[in-house]
This record gives C-alpha cells, structure tokens and sequence, in this order.
C-alpha cells in the first residue's frame, strides 16, 4: 500500500474520532494521549500515570474564585482502573459547582462523554454529624476502564467563601507528568506560595486582559506510597500552600501570623460562650463542694466531657467549621462538637471566674509546619485552662504569658482529667487567647504515664490443662484504649476479652471478665479467669510443652512485606507483665529459653524466667518510645522485632521424672 | 410470644399525640430481655393503612416507638438518629421527645431537625432526616413519632419486628386497600401459631411480645426465616392462581412461557446439528451446548473487561434465542432460554423451571407466593426423569448440577395440566471437597516451607472459582488466598501462583510456594511441629456461648488434606502419637493418620467431612463442639529432639 492512498484514510480516522468527542470537549483533552510515556515512568512501570493535573483559579475583583480543575490519568492496566476517578469538594453555603465534564478516552474505539446523570453529588459528613453543608461532587468510571484508557476531567467551582489558603498536591501514588497550578488576579490582590518536602518552584508570570496570572508547575513526579507506620503524609509528598492575598474589600480572610489567629478567633469564642441562670445554676450545684479551685475546674471539665458528641457543620464556606454553637444552646441540648464542648467548659468555667482558652489542634498522624500560619493545618479544638502554677499534673505546659495551664479533651470521653490523648501530643496548637495567643508545643507525656501491668497466675496440670487468672490494669492512654473498647456502642468487650484469651488458647474457657473503671485516678482494671485445655501440648505424658509468654505473644513485625522506603514512627507501648506458672509434680525443667534483654534507643524488652521449687516467674517487660527510627536504622528496628518475636514465641519442655 | 389482637384493643392508640409513661416504664433500670444491651424498645408501633389512586398505591406508615436508655453505651446509640428516604418514600411530621426520669420532658425542636439530600446521581436520591435527642442521659426515654410514605408501587409490603434492640412489645397493623380486580395476600414468617383474620375494616393486626435484637451470627438463617416477618402483596385477581391450585397455575404459566422463550430458530437447529455431531449421546451433545453456552455469548453478569459500563447499557435487549445466538450476549435468563432453545432442537422434552434460592428464604409448598421458586433455569426430560441445568446463573456451575442454594428444596416445571413439583436434592459432603495437598520443609529455625496445591470439587469449586471471578487483578486474586491464609498465620508468605482450569469443564487447581517463618516452636533440643499446617492457629468456627438464630450451613462438604514435612537431618521423632479418633455422632467425620517415613518425612493425612445443613439452635452447644474437638485435634504435635547421628534413607 503507498502512502498515497493511505494518508485520506487516516485523517478521516482522525476526524471521526475527534468528532466524537463533540465540540463541548477542550482542546487539551483531544490531544492528551501522550506518543510515549516518559523512561522515569516507564521505569517505575505503575499501573496508572497522571498525564496531567491542574487547577487555575481566576480571582474577581469582589474575592470570587472561579477555579477550574482539570485532569487525565492513564490507566495502562486493570490493577489500575480504580483510579479513574475524580471528587470535587465543595460547601453548598458558599460554593457552586458551574461546571463538570469527565471523558474517557480509549486507546480504540468509542470517546464516552459522561452526561450530567453519570456525575454523584453526596453529602461529605463524619459519623456523629448531623447536618454538614459539606458535599462532594464526584464520577467514578472504573466501569468503563480497559488498558490504555485515558480518563479526563473539567470542573469549574465558583467559590465565595472567606478562606484565603489553599494547599495543592504535586505527589500521588501514581507518578505525574506535569502538575500545575495557577491564579488570575487583579490589582490589589496577590499570591505568595509556599512549598514543603520539596524545593520551591519558581512562579511565572505572564498577563490577562488587567490581571496578572502566577503559575507554578512541577513536571516528572515519580508517586510514592505510604508504608505502614511511616510518618505523616504531609510530611512524605511533595505539596505546597498557596496564601491569597485578599484586596481590602474582600470578605476573604488571611492569617499572615499565629498571633493574628489568635486575634481574629478569640472573640468568636468569647462571644459564643453564653451563661445562662441556668447554666450557673447547674455550675453551682455541680462545685458546690469542690474544695478547691482544681476540684471545680475538674468538676465542670468531667460535665463538658459527658455532653453527647453530636456534630452540626453548618455554613462550612463561610467559616462555621471554626465557630461553635453558643454554649447555652449545647448546655440546652446537651451535644455537640469539640469546639461546642469546649465552648461550653469555658462559659462553665466564667462563672467561676477561671479563664479557658480554646486550644485548636490537629487530632491524628500530621506534622504542623510552623512556617505557615493557617487554621487549615487543624480539625480539632480542646481546652487549655488557667490552673495554678503548683498544680502537678503532667498535662500542663508552662505559657510565657499565660502561665501555667491545664489541656483537656472534653471530646475524648475515655481520656481521664489531667492526662492528654495521644492522637494529639507531640503537636502544636494555636491557642485562642486575644494577643496573649498563638502557636503552643503540646507535651509528649513521659512512657510511664501510660502503662499496661499485666499479673498472671496459672496452675499447670499433669495433662497439659491449666486453669489461671489474669489481672490486667492499664493506666494513661492504655487505659483509655481498654475503656473505648467496654463503653464503645458497638464493640462487645466481654466477647473481645474472650476472643482475646482464646486467640492464643483456642478451646479455652473463660470466666464472665470483671473490669473496674476508675477515671478519677485513669486506671481501667481487668480480671478474668480462663481454663485452657491445650495450654501445654501433652506428649505421651512425657513431656508438656507450653509457652511462658502466656497472652500478647507478637509473631509478626507490624511494618509490612515490602521493602522498606520510609522511615517508621513508632507508637509507644509500656508494658510491665509477670506470670506466675505452678508447675505440675512429677516433672521437671528439661529445656528453659534464655533470659532476653534488648537494648536499643527506641525500645526495650526484657524476658527473664525464674525458678523457685516447683513455680516459674516470667518476667516480661516491653518499652517502646514514640519516636521517628530513620530509615537507615530500619534494620535494627527489623532485628528487634525479630529477636522479640522469637523471645515471645519460645518454648518452655518439661519432662516427667 | 405472639399474639393476634383486635382492631378494638387499638383503636384509640394513635388519638394522643404522646401517650402516658407508666411508672413502671420510668423505675425500670434495667434491661428485661437481655442485659447486655444498653437500650431497650418499651413499644415500636407500625402501621400502613394503603388505597388505590390513578397514579398507583398510596398510603403511609405511621410510626410511635417508645426505648428506654439505661446507660452510657445506649446513649451513644441513640444520640444521633438517621432516617433514610428515598424519592416516594419521604418522611415526615418526625416529632421526638426526651423524657427524664422524673418527668421532665425535652421537646425534639423544629429547628434541630436536619432533612438533607445524602445522595443524588441522575433522577436517584437519597435524602435523610437527622437530629439528636435533646439533653440524653442514662435513665431517659425517648419516645419519636413521624410517618414514611409507602410509595406509589407499594405492590409488595414488608414489615420486620426486630430492632437493634430487643424489644418488649412491636405491634404491626396492615390494612390493604381493596379494589376490584386485585386481590392481597399476607403471608408470615416465623410467626408460629398466627392465626390470619382481618378486622371489618379488613385490617390484620399483629402484636408480639419479648423479642431479642436484630444479630449478626454466623451461618444464620434468611432474613425472612430468620426473624418474624409480614409481607403483603396484591396480585391481579385475573391471573393470579387459585390457593387450592396455586403451583398447578404456576407449571401452567411456566409451560406457556416456554412455549415462546425456548423456541429454536433455524439458524439455532442448524448450529447445534454441526456442533453436537461429534457427541453420540443426547447427554454428550447436551453438555456440548452447555459449555458452548457458558463460554461463547458473554454472559452480561459476567463481563467485566468484555464490555464497560457505558457499553453495557447500549446493549440490545434480547427478546428471543436467535437474539441471544446472534448477538453472542445475553442476561443469565437469555442464555438458559438459549441453550434450552438448543436442547430442543435436539428433540428433547424441555421446559421452563425454577427453584429456590436458600439466601432469600427457605421454600414450602404451603407458600402461595411466587417468590418462593423464582430462581429461574431450565428443565430436560430424558431417561424419564427432569435434570435441571442452569448454565446462565454461572459460567462455572458444573453441568449436572444447579447451584447450593437451589439444592435440598424444589423445582418447579413448565406443564400444561398438572403441578410439577420435583425435589432437589442435596448432594452429600462427598461431592464438595477441598483438597489440600502440601509438599514442605521445615528447618531448624522453625521455618516451613514448599509448595501447596488446591483442588476443589461441586459447590467448593463453584464458590472458589465465583470468589475468584469477582476479583479482576491477578493481586487481588492472589491476595484472596493470601488473606485466607493471614488470617491464622500472619507472617506467612505465599507467591508463583498458578490457578488452572477456570471454566465449568474440569474443577480448579490452585497451587503456591508457601513459607512461614517461626511455624514449629523450636528450643535448643526440639522441635514442635503440628503436622496439619492449614489448621494451624485457626479459631473454632464458633466461639459465641449463646445462639439466638437456627443455624443454616450452606451445603455438606469434606476437607482432605495430605501434608509431607521432610524434618532436618539432625533430628529424630522423639514423640509420635497420632491424633485420637472421634465419633461425630452422625453429623460427620474426622480422621487424621500420621506417620513418618524412613526419610524423615511426616506424612499426614486428614479428612472431615461435616453433613449437616440446617439444625435448630438449640442444638447449637454440639455442634460447637464438635468444631472445638476438631479443632484441638487439628493442634496434635509432633516432637523431634535433636541427635548427633544421621538418619538413612531406606
């Protein structure tokens, strides 16, 4: 065949194809089929690659965004299809999705053009929430995926909130062959960015119709995937956070410093936490015998915490995600959200006359980067409370100009008066204080206000049955762990106790578990008596062979079978344990593991097994700090695990004299 | 404890906005039916008074329920409330009350009161009303009210009794609307002893007393045997069969049906003349077709990766078997109306049937509803005797054979005079088997490792080759077996998978490497090994002491498993007892036989087989048993202590 003839036949291929796609498709769409693939992406051989990710926002003189968001993923291979997604994010107060298209786009065959019944619009709300003005606007065509589809994507967002801060993305798990973003603005408006886990991108500047137009793209982005236990996503992809510089006659707001938070959010606060007679009423008959001021203050804190959590996210655009229902209104109904609860201690505790300041955090895995001053880096509030400067308890922090003061999670119904959830220690907050606010570190609290202790006590039979108890008392965070999981609606605790015990001796029977709550002093007991069958495997009656680490035997590293790319943040675990096992007459010691000691800057274990006539002590002990094990060090890390799971796991021979 | 009660007893319940809490309603402090609840419905009122218009059924339901909280745990549940609606079926007129124990009363207020759209895509929605009990503690009641529309294609009615709570007293009233031409039906599960009347408005009333939580128990029962259950549904007095010869009308409609949707066309004759002409039998060139038929037109519940969604949908509809053949696609009732078109154009008596489907309900011939056999396939006559094949329902369903939950109930058959009722029988344990063969080593750290081969027969083969179809990459299939496997074993590591014979034609072989650090416990003279590696650290099946619900196990099967372990050089059975036998009295076996080779090779060989498929709950504590002996039997450890000399192969 000459090219002569095969030329027309092509280009009406071509034409046809395009056509397809109707004349409502952009140009970019049309033409985003890439003729290779770049050698990185090639190399990391992934299942799907972004061809390409966008957003430009053009901002209106009165502070409307209009943002466009565009995107086309290559999906190269079924493993892949999934991705072929997109969800557009939006508060309905405030925002308006103008527009949104989605194609897919098949290596051959038929462009699909998805009509506007392909697209979901869902409510984007959290498990105690009971209106939101949250809502995604999403389409997802893994239906529609084989190898080498394209799938694309346009949306237009017109937005008129207050927030001026965004954050853009420029890693995923898939890599990126170009990645950008970009803002369109007048006089009296500008953009500052600010770029994390990665090397600043260079703005350019080019111009609109009496606007200015700063993009910054970032192109051949390998992806990267988080390993199990690796630190905070924000702090292992690349990502920046964009400041929008309001005009002055913008409702956009923009914090240039912790202490302008501070400023701005304090009267909200102070403004919502409403007394009522009836509220000083209740706070009266509550204190009425508190001997002293931490007394009152532990009263009226333990209240605000019983206060149902029930959360109503109204008005999300226009800030109502940092502003609480007044305190009276959530005294009335008895619920509400962390801030609600927190502004409803801090009206409790102004009839007092003692000061709360709202203390904003992030609750869970995330690193706060001070260099960039933004209530987005939070989702939480809790309380910091003026106490004396004697008071003693470990969750205090020492303010420059606030002096001493108390933190409590009035929504971390499990975590006693005087300690700190974990899921937000080792943080920082912004504490709401007027001028004397701004950004506060919240202590790590030390290992050992955190304890399990574990006493066990067993009979071992001639046959390989033992009959024992175990007394468990958990303090600290370990505590509030055991008393999430016996007052959690939906978890049956006696059956996880037994579930427990049985995992380890299967067939055992177990005893009704007796547990002993005592949030006063954050101390959750736990005593059940069991009966293994097979505690010992009984040889022919010769010899029995059992395990001394009766309960919590580790048998797996929890870091996962990949090769490990990331460093490990590690949780902290304090675990004191003895067992005492009364030996069975007629038998002795034929083979005892040996004593474990493991001694490493992040964790500790100890085994140590001892005789006296015919009883065996086992003492067990595990320490392991919260800390970061940098990814060079991950073999030592891997060498604990093993060494401790091989301790865990050794066996104790008896054999009958 | 059930009761019917009269329309009388009730007629002024719903004449008060909010009726009066008893005094023992308010000093009740704890549970009454089960103390492990944190809450506890005092009364839940339901009832559906439903008429005709012209533009189809309507009619609400109007709800009253009354709950007790006792304690923190009941609080959390009943703080936030969610009821979910959709288009047709809106709620409204919701008004709700917290009552504290010394009478005060806190009113749900209007304001507090959210109705958002949950979800919307194309002319769908899903909208909820959401709100909290005001000021809830332990100790309170709660009492709500509010009225759901039935919608306008209210043709069949459900209404459960059980909650997430238990409940001391759920009454349930329905009144269906009468109207010439159509006819209504109640029928009831799990109501034992209900005798039907309807009051002179023609409303049937139901009221019971005592009754447990919804619960979540393995192998449990259909929902609609599982707990009491009302279904009401109107049929077309025309064509609705007669009680007395309700399944006679059933063959009859069925055989009128197949007369048109089983029609051979030329095209189908000529087809099956060329390609059966190989196969000598009726049966030869009858199983021919059937795999022709699960193979070659796709089956539209099976193609993903053949068509995408948007491709789907543009699809034809198939209104003959010429379509099905000649646009080589079709629903699963399209391809069993086409191989049923071929086999009778083999000149075999074929007709239209359906069976049970176990998962939705258990089958009686007493039931005078259609969807009791609704589960359609197809029914051949040779050798005098109907053989039923389904080819549509799966691509892997063997051709003898319709699948578990149609099995151990009844087909019905096409005929134009008579009911034609056939049992279907439930083949025994021996016809599904799970084979596990595994050639392994274990080393002086403990380690095991080698090779596993998989071969599964009957319903295990069907299960394990659907559970494998539902997953589209080569990771998640592989990573199916592999969370299998961690469940028991979390260190285990499984790769070079090979899975052989997907189709209907042979039964699957699946095989892996298999190695598991830290298997055997080792110390400084022994090793323990427990020969049966795929029992190793698996829980009993049950370990719940009390059982609410009967018990329903899908199908009988048999586990067999040969495992070789080649034990180091170094060491020497020190302790070899093989596992006691048991006797399972009748509802299965168990053996185990263990022995060593002159190698230094454990072989071990192990069979269970379990027969039983529905027992009543209180027969639950044997039955647990029976697991939890098998299981310690599956625990049986050998011990080899090291020696200094070498043992010799023979």
């Amino acid at each position: 065949m000459n090219l002569h003839c095969q030329l027309p036949v092509l280009l009406f291929f071509i034409v046809a194809t395009t056509s397809l796609l109707g004349r409502g498709t952009p140009d970019w769409v049309k033409n985003i089929r890439p003729a290779e693939l770049p050698q990185f992406v090639l190399d990391e051989d992934p299942d799907a690659v972004i061809l390409r990710e966008g957003k430009e926002t053009v901002i209106s003189a009165s502070g409307v965004f209009r943002t466009t968001i565009t995107g086309a993923i290559l999906v190269r291979r079924v493993e892949g299809y999934s991705a072929a997604r997109i969800a557009v994010p939006y508060s309905n107060d405030t925002d308006k999705v103008i527009s949104f298209q989605a194609w897919t786009l098949p290596k051959k065959g038929k462009p699909i053009v998805y009509e506007k019944k392909d697209f979901v619009d869902s409510v984007s709300s959290d498990y105690k929430s009971i209106a939101t003005s949250a809502r995604v606007r999403s389409i997802y065509a893994r239906g529609d995926m084989k190898d080498d589809t394209i799938f694309a994507y346009e949306a237009v967002v017109e937005d008129k909130g207050i927030s001026s801060q965004e954050v853009w993305f420029f890693q995923t798990p898939y890599p990126i062959l170009k990645s950008s973003i970009s803002y369109e603005f007048g006089a009296g408006w500008d953009v500052e960015a600010k770029f994390f886990n990665m090397a600043p991108i260079p703005s350019v500047e080019s111009s609109g119709k009496r606007s200015k137009i700063l993009t910054w793209t970032a192109t051949s982005i390998p992806g990267v995937e988080r390993q199990p236990l690796s630190p905070a996503a924000n702090e292992l992809i690349r990502w920046a956070a964009f400041n929008i510089l309001p005009s002055e006659n913008s409702n956009r707001q923009l914090h240039h410093s912790w202490d302008e938070i501070s400023l701005k959010h304090t009267p909200i606060y102070e403004s919502l936490a409403v007394v009522t007679p009836a509220m000083e009423e209740k706070v009266n008959e509550l204190t009425k015998e508190s001997p002293d001021q931490l007394t009152t203050i532990k009263t009226l804190s333990e209240f605000a915490q019983s206060i149902n959590y029930i959360s109503v996210a109204l008005d999300l655009g226009k800030g109502g995600g940092y502003k609480p229902r007044p305190a009276n209104e959530v005294f009335d109904t008895k619920y509400g959200d962390c801030k609600d609860k927190t502004n409803l201690l801090q009206g409790l505790l102004k009839v007092k006359g003692i000061e709360l300041y709202p203390l904003i955090v992030h609750s869970g895995q995330a690193k706060i980067f001070e260099n960039w001053p933004s209530v987005s880096q939070f989702n939480h509030c809790v309380a910091a409370i003026k106490v004396a400067e004697n008071t003693n308890l470990p969750a205090t922090i020492e303010h420059h100009k606030l002096g001493k003061l108390l933190i409590f999670d009035p929504t971390s119904t499990f975590t006693p008066f005087g300690d700190i959830p974990y899921s937000i220690q080792d943080s920082k907050g912004i504490i709401l204080a007027g001028v004397a606010g701004g950004l506060v570190n919240i202590p790590r609290l030390p290992l050992d206000k955190s304890l399990v202790k574990l006493e066990i006590e067993l009979e071992l039979m001639s046959n390989g049955k033992a009959f024992g108890v175990i007394n468990e008392n958990s303090s600290g965070q370990a505590g509030k762990r055991e008393r999430q999981y016996a007052f959690t609606s939906d978890s049956d605790y006696t059956q996880m106790t037994k579930d427990w015990i049985a995992s380890y001796h299967p067939g055992a029977e177990i005893g009704e578990p007796d547990r002993n709550d005592d949030m006063s002093t954050g101390n959750f007991s736990l005593r059940v008596e069991f009966g293994a069958p097979s505690f010992a495997k009984n040889m022919r009656n010769v010899l029995l062979i059992f395990k001394p680490v009766v309960i919590n035997r580790v048998n797996n590293h929890p870091f996962g079978d990949e090769e490990r790319e990331q460093a490990v943040d590690l949780f902290s675990y304090n675990l004191q344990e003895t067992t005492t096992i009364h030996l069975p007459v007629g038998f002795e010691i034929s083979e005892l593991p040996e004593d474990v000691s493991l001694r490493e800057t992040f964790a500790s274990y100890d085994l140590k097994i001892t005789l006296s006539e015919n009883t065996m002590t086992v003492n067990r002990s595990i320490q392991v700090h919260p800390v970061r094990v940098p990814l060079e060090d991950y073999p030592t890390l891997e060498a604990f695990y093993k060494a401790r799971i091989k301790a865990d796991q050794s066996a104790v021979v008896l054999e009958r004299l | 404890m059930v009761c019917l009660v009269s329309f009388l007893a009730f007629s002024s319940l719903f004449s008060a906005r909010w009726r009066e809490i008893t005094p023992e309603e308010f000093s009740q402090k704890e549970p009454k039916i089960d103390p492990d609840f944190g809450a506890e419905v005092i009364f839940s009122e339901a009832t559906l008074e439903q008429s005709l218009g012209e533009s189809g059924t309507s009619g609400s339901f109007q709800y009253y329920n009354r709950i007790k909280v006792f304690n923190e745990q009941g609080v959390e549940q009943m703080t936030k409330m969610e009821l979910v609606y959709s288009k047709g079926r809106e709620i409204r007129r919701v008004e709700g009350r917290t009552v504290k124990p010394d009478g005060t009363v806190i009113k749900l207020e209007n304001e507090s009161i959210f109705d958002q759209e949950v979800v919307r895509k194309g002319r769908t929605n899903v909208r909820a009303v959401t709100f909290a009990f005001p000021n809830l503690e332990a100790g309170d009641i709660v009492e709500l009210q509010y009225s759901q529309r039935a919608g306008k294609n209210a043709w069949v009615v459900e209404m459960d009794f059980l909650s997430e709570f238990p409940s001391q007293r759920v009454y349930r009233k329905l009144q269906p609307f009468t109207e010439y031409g159509i006819g209504s039906k109640i029928l009831t599960f799990q109501l034992p002893g209900v005798e039907l009347k309807q009051d002179r408005r023609g409303a049937y009333e139901f009221e019971l007393t005592n009754l447990p939580a919804k619960t979540d128990e393995p192998y449990s029962m259909p929902e609609l045997n599982a707990g009491p259950y009302v279904v009401l549904y109107y049929y077309n007095t025309g064509f609705e069969p007669k009680i007395k010869q309700y399944w006679q009308d059933r063959s009859k409609e069925l055989y009128k049906e197949g007369r048109s949707d089983l029609k051979p066309s030329k095209d189908i004759a000529n087809f099956v003349q060329e390609y059966t002409a190989k196969a000598s039998t009726s049966v030869g060139k009858l199983k021919l077709l059937y795999e022709w038929c699960q193979s070659e037109p796709t089956n539209l519940s099976y193609s993903y990766g053949v068509y995408t969604d948007t491709e789907r949908e543009a699809l034809a509809e198939n209104y003959s078997p010429q379509h099905t053949f000649s646009r080589k696609y079709g629903t699963p009732e399209d391809i069993n109306g086409l191989f049923g078109a071929m086999a009778k154009s083999l000149g075999l008596e074929v007709q239209l049937a359906s069976t049970n489907d176990i998962r939705d309900m258990f089958f009686n011939e007493g039931m005078k509803a259609f969807f009791a056999l609704d589960d359609p396939c197809v029914a051949i006559k040779f050798d005098d005797e109907w053989h039923f094949y389904n080819p549509g329902e799966s691509p892997f369903l063997a051709f003898d054979s319709l699948p578990w939950w149609a099995c151990a109930s009844s087909a019905l058959v096409g005929n134009s005079k008579e009911k034609t009722l056939i049992p279907v029988p439930m083949p025994p344990a021996s016809y599904s088997i799970e084979e596990r063969k595994g050639v392994f080593t274990i080393d002086e750290n403990g380690t095991l490792s080698g090779t596993v081969t998989l071969d599964m027969f009957g319903f295990k083969d069907l299960d394990m080759k659907e559970s494998l179809a539902s997953r589209h990459t080569e990771e998640d299939e592989q990573g199916f077996i592999i969370k299998e496997l961690k469940q028991n074993l979390a260190n285990v590591e499984a790769s070079n998978f090979t899975f052989k014979n997907r189709s209907s034609r042979n039964t699957i072989t699946i095989s892996y490497d298999l190695e598991i650090p830290e298997y055997a416990d080792v110390t400084g003279k022994r090793i323990f090994l427990q020969p049966a590696v795929f029992q190793k650290n698996a829980d009993p099946i049950f370990t719940e002491e009390k059982r609410v619900g009967d018990l329903l196990f899908p199908y009988p099967w048999t586990e067999k498993d040969s495992i070789s372990i080649q034990i180091p050089e170094n060491f020497a059975l020190e302790e070899g007892s093989a596992p006691q036998p048991i006797d399972l009295g009748g509802i299965g076996t168990y053996e185990a036989k263990l022995g060593m080779t002159k190698s230094n090779k454990v072989k071990y060989n192990r069979t269970f087989a379990f027969n039983l498929r529905i027992a009543e709950k209180k027969f639950y504590d044997p039955i647990m048993k029976v697991f939890t002996i098998v299981n310690q039997l599956d625990q049986h450890t050998l011990t080899f202590k090291r020696i200094e000399t070498e043992q010799e192969d023979s």
